[in-house]
């Protein structure tokens, strides 16, 4: 065989082999860019798809929880109609001198820092938001036993809620006859200072969602 | 060959064989081999490692290498391989310093041109390295000379359309033949020495002596007088015997044991007398060339009546895939390297091809996964969709505002979860003091927010003047009562101590997991009985003595607002009036 016939057919393959390879590389290129966007496509799909699932899991959630509590909600409307949960100074200024005159209590000073809204997803929803303000109650009192009365009063009848964060009592004189018979002529008498400081909370008004409450009473 | 000894050959057969077997699929389906020696040459085509045809050619005269000519266009795709077997080929065993196994070559390479003229073919075979000592390099240096005959030869094959794979020596490729031979014919002597004699047609008698498997001497000679079976084999004896005899200076011993295997004619080989080598040889074999085919599973090489080794030499050489040697004029050198470099450029196309074609593949089974995918997806998103749908049909038909009524019942739970009212921790704690014997003078309680790590370890390291860092998890919050107990009925202290003890174990067991202490009590204890009491351990002796002013003493009871809440399982708190205070 002659030196140039296989020179030109080394030639001749390997300019085929070029030839097939890059025709090859440049099909498997566009598969590969085809591979890439079905990807992303079905990447696209499975997205949705999940979002979706989240957020048919949150509604059925949230509708599980509304039709599980619905004495809770409507025990929120009913409070809200009747502004149990919302706080105000005048609320506290009216239900402190009640507890003035109830609890023998005596020099009040009620003190009442400004009512916030609070940050953080538990109390702020899109549909309302929990406030709080600080409050400073000093006074003097015939008895501890009238105290802690005044403070199962507050839990109960305080509109929202009451977080009790300090309580300070000390009594002042020890009991005598004399402080006894005074006591019984003047109906109060600064034997126990004391402060009670708290947090109250309530919620913001919200429109009253009477009609819900009525269907989920249904 | 019949089915049942060709089976037997594959089962016997061992490396050779199978390899064989193997090669045809890696090489060239057919090739010629062009047997050439002093008295002419014989054309072999092989095709699938079978003989197909044989051609013999007494002389170059124009009309034999014509018509040799017409029969190797036939097939001018078949290799052409070319086996010397002429008088006019020297080797020269040869000894080089130990160099590194990468500067041999140059070595040798050299060496071949100082020893050779410049037209001679030549080249060597690598015999391995001394033992013992310097550990010298052994090597045989090999040339054929390019007398008037072989030009005409090699002129005659460089003109053929046919590529030249090399030029191989009978002497050389006996290594390779040998070996294949001592497996099929029978158990091993474990002989170093081998002596290999064949009675050719176109070259005589090629004797070719092995040590320890590598050539390192051989012989050729013509047969002399008639040509009858029993002087052939007088001359093959004689032959033999004149070449122990040139053994025996070439360091051979008799006790290293030398095994034979002659190849002739039957006729031959019943005139041969064995007796004459029982003193130096351990196993004889004289097989004819049809045995020899047989043994190597040469289909088509011989027949039985073939009384020369030629044409199953030539098959052999012309099967194999490996050889000692082969060897190029410049011009098929030259055509050899770029026949090289289009084999590697072939086998570079085909694993990139493949490469790429296995890359295809991966990506169109990553494509099919996605597409199953896909439609997993696509019917996930269909059923959450019907879901949604369902639970949306549902919520509509409950005439539900779901989210902001979600939002309120969410507000309202928060609510509740922030009060707190310290009369069930004060209910507890007034159980317990005994009304004759202790009034409270002052309460101071406070409830701790629960903080989060980093609030917390801010107030450490506030308090601590760095920066701490807290593990674990948040900090719950805490409830700390500290009361100011008065004692009226008590005078001395041996009255006391077990009064408190008492009123401490009561506290402890009524608010469990609480901690409960002493942190204040009167100067008239000493700081060893502060301690007993503060901490419940036994030190000290008490003072006794009355004591004249009243015991003020105060104790801290603190707990988180886990342990708080396991309180509320006690009985709901109902306030007593207080010990130490009276009603107006």
């Amino acid at each position: 065989m002659k030196y140039e016939v296989l020179l030109k057919q080394v030639i001749m393959e390997a300019a085929l082999s070029v030839g097939v390879l890059m025709l090859m590389g440049g099909g498997v290129y566009y598969l590969g860019i085809l591979a890439d966007d079905y990807d992303t496509q079905t990447n696209v799909l499975r997205r949705e798809a999940s979002q979706l699932q989240q957020q048919t899991s949150e509604l059925q959630t949230k509708f599980s929880k509304v039709r599980a509590n619905a004495d809770v909600y409507q025990e929120v409307l009913e409070k809200q109609g009747k502004g149990t949960l919302s706080i105000s100074r005048q609320v506290a200024r009216d239900k402190f001198n009640q507890y003035n005159d109830q609890y023998y209590l005596g020099n009040l000073r009620l003190t009442m820092s400004g009512i916030e809204e609070l940050s953080g997803s538990q109390y702020k929803r899109p549909s309302g938001t929990i406030q709080a303000s600080e409050v400073s109650v000093n006074f003097e009192a015939v008895s501890d036993e009238y105290v802690y009365d005044m403070i199962n009063a507050m839990q109960q009848q305080l509109s929202g809620s009451v977080k009790l964060t300090r309580l300070s009592l000390q009594r002042q004189r020890t009991l005598s006859d004399d402080i006894l018979r005074l006591i019984s002529q003047k109906g109060a008498f600064p034997l126990v200072v004391g402060e009670v400081r708290f947090k109250w909370f309530g919620m913001k008004p919200l429109d009253a969602e009477e009609n819900n409450a009525i269907e989920l009473l249904k | 060959m019949a089915l049942k000894d060709k089976a037997h050959s594959v089962r016997s057969g061992f490396g050779e064989v199978v390899a064989n077997k193997k090669a045809s699929l890696l090489k060239s389906s057919t090739r010629y081999v062009l047997f050439i020696g002093d008295e002419g040459a014989i054309l072999v085509y092989l095709s699938d490692n079978v003989v197909k045809s044989r051609q013999y050619i007494p002389d170059t005269s124009t009309l034999n290498l014509e018509n040799l000519r017409e029969t190797i266009i036939k097939d001018t795709k078949a290799a052409l391989l070319v086996v010397v077997d002429t008088i006019d080929q020297s080797y020269i065993q040869q000894t080089l310093p130990p160099v590194s196994s990468m500067s041999i070559k140059k070595l040798i390479r050299r060496r071949l041109e100082r020893d050779f003229a410049a037209n001679d073919i030549k080249g060597a075979v690598i015999l391995g390295r001394e033992a013992a000592g310097r550990k010298d390099w052994n090597f045989m240096m090999i040339s054929l000379e390019r007398t008037p005959l072989l030009n005409t030869w090699i002129e005659f094959i460089e003109s053929l359309p046919n590529r030249l794979q090399g030029f191989y020596l009978v002497a050389a490729e006996a290594e390779i033949l040998l070996r294949q031979l001592e497996k099929q014919v029978g158990k091993s002597s474990n002989a170093e020495w081998k002596f290999f004699v064949s009675h050719n047609k176109v070259s005589g008698f090629r004797q070719v002596i092995l040590h320890k498997g590598r050539v390192v001497f051989t012989r050729m000679s013509q047969p002399l007088g008639e040509s009858t079976p029993e002087v052939m084999a007088g001359n093959i004896e004689q032959e033999m015997l004149s070449t122990i005899e040139y053994m025996r200076r070439l360091s051979f011993d008799p006790q290293q044991g030398l095994d034979v295997y002659i190849v002739a004619s039957g006729a031959i080989r019943s005139a041969i007398d064995n007796s004459k080598f029982s003193a130096s040889v351990k196993q004889m074999h004289v097989l004819t060339p049809y045995e020899v085919a047989e043994h190597l599973d040469i289909e088509g090489a011989t027949q039985p009546a073939d009384q020369f080794g030629d044409v199953v030499l030539a098959a052999n050489i012309g099967r194999s895939l490996r050889h000692v040697l082969t060897l190029h004029t410049p011009q098929s050198q030259k055509f050899s390297q770029l026949y090289q470099a289009m084999l590697g450029q072939r086998l570079a196309a085909g694993v990139l091809i493949g490469m790429v074609v296995l890359y295809a593949l991966s990506i169109f089974v990553s494509m099919y996964g996605t597409f199953l995918d896909a439609g997993r997806q696509e019917t996930m998103k269909i059923e959450q969709q019907k879901k949604l749908d369902l639970i949306r049909l549902a919520i509509r038909q409950s005439a539900l505002d779901v989210e902001k009524t979600n939002d309120l019942i969410d507000l309202y739970s928060q609510l509740e979860k922030e009060r707190f009212s310290p009369l069930l921790l004060l209910s507890k704690i007034q159980g317990v003091l005994k009304p004759n014997t202790v009034t409270v003078k002052g309460i101071e309680l406070s409830y701790d927010e629960p903080k989060s790590n980093s609030q917390a370890a801010a107030q450490l390291g506030a308090l601590a003047g760095q920066n701490l860092v807290v593990s674990g998890g948040d900090v719950p919050a805490n409830i700390v009562a500290s009361l100011t107990l008065e004692f009226p009925a008590i005078n001395t202290l041996e009255a006391f101590k077990p009064v408190s003890t008492q009123m401490l174990a009561d506290l402890r067991q009524a608010l469990p997991g609480f901690d409960i202490a002493f942190t204040r009590l009167p100067n008239i204890f000493s700081e060893d009985e502060k301690l007993d009491m503060t901490f419940g351990g036994a030190k000290g002796a008490a003072q006794s003595g009355n004591v004249n002013q009243s015991l003020d003493v105060v104790i801290s009871i603190s707990g988180n607002a886990g342990l708080y809440k396991a309180l509320a399982d006690s009985p709901a708190p109902v306030m007593q009036p207080s010990a130490g205070e009276q009603t107006p």
